[in-house]
């Protein structure tokens, strides 16, 4: 933990560096929420879809992921080696610097939520945003661990870039993002209910907007542990299975 | 033509360099295909719960994506190649280079170099248009005419306002404008309707997002009657203007690069 | 007639400070402090086309700068300059076509991806070189450079030798009349910087172009130029030929003796500066030089053999560094 830390204050300050970059990552998360909320108000002004929609421009830039920027470009350079040199698990090294970047997404995106905020009031129930804290760290370890499994796939192909991308899209249209996930044709709803994509993004928010009762609530956390999960052993065994080859091949 | 010459040669290299890449270039059109279904479907979405967005009718949303997807392609391939991150080009000596050829620095700096990998999105963008053209009704000769007219203007005031954000670099180096400006460019993708009316000025004059895809949509879909030639009219004085202040500005910012004026 | 004319050169910009810390490092978010910083305070000079000058000066001195603004690259704060007729930071076209600037950092500032035919070809093209002239320019520079078997290459797959040589060629293939060289050795082993050497006095030699070049390893200057601009802190503090340098700062030569009797006490004609086994170094002012030779002669009978060298230039040059002129 005290490792993490360390890395955490490390990549922090590494990226007040790169601040202008880091501005121009937060500016493209911000983009799309605040063009769904657009959008949407338009389409269902009687609906108030903009609270969902502020909601889940926090969520995103708490749970933005970008392993393909930070692991897969660290492998294709040839720095990755060095790593594996270290007394501690690498992952350490990259679960560092996405939360530093995490952190500075904040430190960026709260002018922009604000003067959001001051062009669309929202009326949040801090009861619903205090339910819907415990569902955003989850939904950061889930987006976490998925962007990095896909990342991991630079040990394989050059294009780590585009397997991420995909991974994105999919988050954007069935995670709540393209549309809140209750306005999906009802073919979709269920799958997207149940799929990880809502929980790495559409749930927090759909919590904090007081859209759920308590039993959506509590099949959406479910859903959450769940996926969490699957993760946790999905990432372990790509990287496994990664590092396997990176050792015998040589990256 | 001369300067036609050296883009032409810049494309044929760029293309080459590419074709030796099959495997990246399936990747890119498969994402590009991936990326274009998504905006389709997202579009579809929205016209599951209402019948015109803003007063936009679905084939006139579908125009207006198809119109942004095109000139996003153009953008991709021949501006954002060299104006994005521009002010380490600025430090890191890459003008000096430019700086030292026979050849409009403007010129070799803003177009100089290509990414074709971003080319098929021209096409995928044009299909929308057509797609959009025999979906929708009422979609006259003249409109056909502004709607081409629009796009030429969109491109050559996209261009122009890159050049001059990117200008901005040789008076602070620390600031990096392609942050606002991809930011911004995403907006593009709905009719400036929807937005705020602050929001939707800042898109037609500040950032003129609006000239990109929401007017020649418009000219296409709507163009008889005259709208078509008005908005020509008002996109091609806004290109001429763009592109005179974007001339200005690069050579004020390369004055000051050399020392000329301090 | 001259081809480089300099005359009261000044170049003074602004740089910002860099501020230590994270707090500073926030605050300098907003507030910039700069400093003005005099790169280039007094520098005159002209060359005659042919001559091969080297610019030599410590790190920082305002050589890159002085150059810079010869290749028009930067506007000097004050000062005369004229290239081939032309005032560089003028940049017109007629002008960038007679200039080269070669840097040993970045010695080939093509795209990484093309092939160095395709990166010679575009260089065509964009300084406008008739078809059978480059033709009759590329067979020579490709004979001198060896360059034959690189031509089909990635420029990203060369090792660092054979992009300054591809570098050479793609400088040069427009044939322009006056070269400005940065640090063009830098890095290069013992054998590339040594056909590096000989390919650019050839080069002058047979063209009949200018060469300034700047280097910190004085076997470009020793081999390569008859006269060498010493610059410090901004200032031309030397002009002229190596020897007369030498002969300025180290008044003294080396007499290298081998011989004479055991039990001889050198002393009497100048410092010992070393004495093992049968010889002996010794120190003498230079005017006195041809004196002692003949002394040493006539007294000493039993002499093997004798030389006199300058003292080593590596050594001057530290001296002139560090001292000044």
């Amino acid at each position: 933990m005290r490792l993490l830390g360390g890395y955490v204050r490390r990549y922090f300050l590494q990226w007040l560096a790169w601040r202008s970059f880091a501005l121009t990552l937060v500016a493209n998360q911000a983009v799309t929420p605040l063009v769904g909320l657009a959008v949407w108000s338009t389409v269902l002004p009687e609906r108030r879809l903009s609270d969902y929609f502020i909601a889940l421009l926090f969520v995103r830039l708490l749970t933005s992921s970008y392993e393909n920027h930070t692991f897969s470009e660290w492998v294709y350079q040839g720095g990755f080696c060095d790593d594996l040199l270290l007394p501690h698990p690498p992952v350490l090294v990259t679960l560092g610097e996405n939360i530093a970047i995490r952190i500075w997404h904040i430190i960026i995106g709260l002018p922009i939520v604000a003067a959001v905020v001051l062009f669309a009031p929202p009326s949040l129930r801090w009861q619903d945003v205090a339910l819907a804290l415990p569902a955003v760290v989850l939904a950061a370890a889930i987006r976490f661990l998925f962007t990095y499994a896909l990342a991991l796939s630079a040990f394989w192909i050059e294009r780590a870039h585009s397997v991420v991308g995909l991974g994105s899209t999919l988050i954007f249209l069935l995670g709540g993002e393209a549309a809140p996930i209750a306005l999906l044709p009802d073919a979709v709803r269920p799958w997207a209910e149940a799929l990880p994509f809502r929980a790495m993004l559409g749930f927090p928010a759909e919590i904090a907007a007081g859209e759920l009762n308590g039993a959506a609530v509590g099949m959406g956390y479910l859903w959450q542990v769940i996926w969490l999960a699957v993760m946790v052993v999905a990432a372990q065994a790509v990287w496994r299975a990664g590092i396997r080859r990176y050792t015998v091949v040589g990256g | 033509m001369r300067l036609l010459r050296i883009l032409g040669r810049v494309l044929a290299l760029s293309v080459q360099r590419e074709l030796a890449h099959r495997v990246n270039l399936t990747i890119s059109v498969t994402m590009m295909v991936i990326d274009l279904a998504a905006s389709v479907a997202t579009l579809g979405l929205v016209f599951t719960q209402t019948a015109t967005l803003a007063g936009w009718r679905p084939a006139e949303a579908l125009a207006l994506l198809g119109a942004f997807q095109l000139v996003t392609g153009l953008l991709n391939t021949f501006i954002e190649p060299n104006l994005a991150w521009f002010a380490e080009k600025v430090t890191g000596g890459r003008l000096d280079d430019t700086l030292l050829q026979p050849v409009p620095s403007f010129f070799m700096l803003s177009l100089g170099a290509c990414q074709p990998l971003a080319l098929p999105r021209v096409l995928l963008g044009g299909a929308l248009l057509v797609w959009a053209t025999v979906a929708g009704e009422g979609v006259t000769a003249l409109g056909v005419a502004g709607c081409v007219a629009l796009l030429a203007a969109g491109v050559v005031i996209t261009w122009a306002v890159r050049v001059l954000l990117a200008t901005l670099a040789f008076w602070a180096p620390g600031f990096e404008p392609s942050v606002l400006f991809s930011a911004f460019w995403q907006l593009g993708r709905y009719p400036v309707g929807v937005y705020h009316p602050v929001v939707r000025q800042l898109l037609t004059y500040v950032v003129p997002v609006a000239f990109v895809a929401t007017f020649p949509a418009e000219a296409l879909m709507r163009g008889g009657g005259g709208l078509g030639l008005g908005l020509g009219a008002l996109g091609a004085g806004a290109a001429l203007l763009a592109l005179g202040a974007a001339g200005l500005a690069w050579r004020a910012g390369v004055r000051r690069y050399t020392g000329a004026t301090s | 007639m001259h081809s480089v004319m300099v005359d009261g050169l000044q170049m003074a910009y602004l740089v910002p400070v860099k501020a230590e810390g994270l707090r500073a490092a926030f605050r300098s978010l907003w507030h910039r402090a700069y400093k003005r910083v005099e790169a280039v305070r007094s520098v005159s000079f002209s060359v005659a086309p042919g001559e091969v000058v080297g610019f030599i000066g410590p790190n920082g001195a305002g050589k890159t700068t002085t150059l810079k603004i010869l290749s028009g690259v930067l506007h000097p704060t004050a000062g005369r300059v004229e290239v081939v007729g032309h005032t560089p930071w003028e940049r017109r076209p007629a002008y960038l076509r007679q200039i080269a600037m070669i840097r040993g950092s970045r010695p080939l500032a093509a795209p990484v991806e093309l092939t160095v035919q395709d990166a010679l070809r575009f260089q065509q093209l964009i300084y406008e070189v008739p078809e059978a002239q480059f033709r009759r320019t590329l067979g020579l520079l490709v004979e001198m450079l060896h360059l034959e078997p690189l031509l089909q290459r990635q420029i990203r797959a060369l090792s660092l030798g054979e992009k300054m040589r591809a570098g050479l060629a793609w400088s040069l293939v427009y044939q322009p009349r006056v070269l400005f060289l940065d640090e063009p050795t830098l890095g290069l082993d013992v054998t590339a910087a040594q056909l590096m050497r000989r390919f650019v006095g050839t080069y002058s030699r047979e063209t009949g172009a200018t060469v300034l070049l700047t280097s910190h390893y004085m076997a470009d200057v020793e081999s390569l130029c008859r006269r060498i601009l010493l610059i410090d802190k901004g200032h031309m503090t030397y002009d002229g030929d190596l020897a007369g340098l030498s002969a300025r700062m180290a008044p003294f030569k080396l007499l290298k003796v081998a011989g004479g009797d055991p039990g001889l006490d050198w002393s009497r004609f100048g410092d010992v500066v070393e004495q093992e086994g049968g010889r002996v170094s010794l120190r003498v002012r230079r005017e006195a030089v041809p004196a002692v030779t003949a002394r040493l002669l006539a007294e000493v009978a039993s002499i093997a053999d004798l030389t006199v060298t300058e003292p080593p230039l590596e050594s001057v040059i530290d001296q002139v560094y560090r001292e000044g002129v």
